[in-house]
């Protein structure tokens, strides 16, 4: 007789691998295999997280179609079960999974695609927080600017990629242009992702921006961060981008070590 | 924030006990529907696991929660793992029944984590005194944490396990027993399993301690061939069958009228489907409710 860790293992181990072995003398038969019982089990856990993961993906589920996307989640599945009781954290490395993916080696935007819609689902399900008001920075004396630090909106996400796949996630959204042709070396995309009234929008940047957010949503200091964006951008206007940025509810706080 | 401390409207309606009256199960599907149409349901249940982040889900549920008592489902605490609970899981749970003030908060007889891997399904438990302890030690952890009592839910099967030695219906009682908690009686569970194992449904019924029973679940299930035989699963497909009505029927002649959430999970129809199932067991809970009286009387 097994114990309880040794069953719910080998029970675990014929759901997500067919691995049966240690399990034919503990399973009743009556009337049905044991193997057939277990396959109740093992359509529970592929189908739901096929339908999970096809809620989280779904812009790479049209783009490879519905079948094959069946088959390559059941092999990530398999190779990357869930570690945490909760939905919404399943997926994180999925576009590594489809990297390294075989049949989908010739679709090198696909890991991004697939990267994009997992940062649209991190946005989306992120905790609530106000987000900084203006007036706060407003009343900081001037010459604490340099050594001020921000930190993120929990739904804010920086997102890059050499590939045009924001037009790509774009075209198949509802009511999206599919007919027009996106060519994928058109040029990349760099993207602020977040939250506004519950509904997820994207801002495109360009490198300067790109470099001055990364830089702040990673807790470097406004000096540090306008330097990165003006080694990109000799005339890069630092006022107009945190303007911008404070309107727009990037940030959730900021800290002056000088108060 | 998501721990927000509770406003004065927060705190005026955790006081609001859920009725003995239908409920629904609210899934994503029906979050419009039901804010714009407030369908006259007794109370809601929704699965705690789509709230741990803020964003719409969250303020769809807080918009449902200020015109329904609420009732919070957990399907991945795993209280039947061999293993430490999710600390983390449960901090959640906790923060979650902090903000929406839910009158009832449940989880599974079942295990769904092994070894770090979660199966997203409620896979049985052997019924020995080992598996007992395991649960029993998880349910107390559990309503330690929370501060709260919480209900177990029996759960449907397709195996059974060679080395079971309790029946299944006093390993459940068993559990409110040791630990105080409360039961969900799942009623299309106990006939699906009933005949998946051919066990006694309305013995199994008989079975549950009569004060602990604070919930009942109804849903549809599917009936699959395998070879010669036939296997029920508990797919919460479909409307609830007409033996599963009588069982209930069954069930509160025992029990009285408990609240009864009507589930709908896959081929989910449009709101007014879900509604008159739970008009239906509303029916049936009037004339349990009436059947009592005239005792009383």
């Amino acid at each position: 007789m097994p114990s309880l860790r040794e069953l719910q293992g080998a029970l675990a181990g014929s759901v997500l691998r067919n691995m049966d072995a240690p399990l034919a003398a503990v399973v009743r038969a009556d009337g049905i295999a044991f193997d057939g019982r277990l396959q109740v089990y093992r359509n529970n856990t592929f189908s739901s997280l096929t339908a999970a993961l096809k809620d989280s993906f779904p812009v790479v589920c049209q783009l490879v179609d519905e079948r094959f996307f069946g088959y390559a989640v059941q092999e990530y599945i398999r190779t990357c079960p869930p570690r945490a009781p909760r939905l919404a954290e399943y997926g994180a490395d999925f576009a590594d999974f489809l990297t390294g993916f075989e049949p989908v080696r010739h679709l090198a935007y696909l890991p991004d695609v697939a990267r994009l819609e997992w940062a649209v689902n991190t946005a989306y399900h992120a905790t609530d927080a106000p987000t900084l008001d203006p007036a706060r920075i407003a009343a900081v004396p001037q010459e604490r600017y340099p050594l001020l630090t921000f930190t993120p909106h929990p739904a804010v996400q920086l997102f890059e990629s050499e590939f045009p796949v924001d037009r790509i996630w774009q075209a198949h959204q509802p009511g999206g242009d599919l007919e027009t042709t996106i060519d994928v070396s058109s040029g990349g995309c760099r993207l602020l992702i977040d939250r506004h009234d519950q509904d997820i929008r994207f801002l495109t940047l360009d490198a300067a921006g790109f470099a001055l957010a990364s830089a702040l949503c990673g807790a470097r200091a406004l000096q540090e961060a306008y330097e990165k964006a003006a080694a990109i951008d000799g005339a890069f206007d630092l006022i107009a981008a945190l303007s911008m940025h404070l309107a727009r509810g990037t940030f959730a706080d900021f800290a002056d070590p000088a108060a | 924030m998501t721990a927000a401390t509770a406003s004065p409207d927060v705190a005026a309606r955790s006081a609001d006990p859920i009725p003995a009256r239908a409920g629904i199960g609210l899934r994503h599907h029906h979050y419009r529907a039901v804010i714009e149409s407030r369908p006259r349901v007794g109370w809601l249940e929704v699965h705690s696991e789509n709230y741990f982040g803020g964003g719409r889900p969250l303020a769809f549920l807080e918009a449902a929660r200020a015109h329904y008592p609420l009732s919070l489902h957990g399907v991945g605490l795993s209280l039947g793992t061999d293993g430490a609970l999710d600390r983390d899981h449960l901090a959640r749970i906790k923060a979650l029944i902090e903000r929406v003030q839910p009158a009832l908060v449940s989880e599974h007889v079942s295990w769904s984590i092994a070894g770090g891997v979660y199966l997203n399904d409620l896979l049985p438990l052997p019924y020995t005194e080992e598996a007992l302890q395991v649960i029993c030690d998880h349910v107390r952890e559990t309503q330690d944490f929370l501060g709260r009592r919480i209900l177990v839910e029996n759960p449907s099967s397709y195996l059974q396990f060679a080395h079971s030695t309790i029946p299944e219906c006093d390993f459940v009682a068993e559990i409110s027993r040791r630990t105080g908690c409360g039961l969900l009686l799942d009623v299309n569970n106990v006939y699906v399993s009933a005949c998946n194992h051919g066990f006694d449904a309305h013995g199994y019924i008989e079975a549950m301690p009569r004060e602990a029973v604070q919930e009942i679940h109804l849903a549809g299930h599917a009936v699959r061939e395998i070879g010669e035989a036939t296997l029920r699963i508990d797919d919460h497909g479909s409307a609830v069958c007409d033996a599963v009505w009588q069982l209930y029927a069954a069930a509160l002649a025992r029990l009285g009228p408990v609240p009864t959430l009507i589930e709908w999970d896959s081929n989910v129809p449009e709101l007014p489907v879900l509604v008159a199932e739970a008009v239906t067991a509303d029916g049936f809970l009037a004339k349990a409710a009436e059947a009592r009286s005239a005792v009383a009387a």
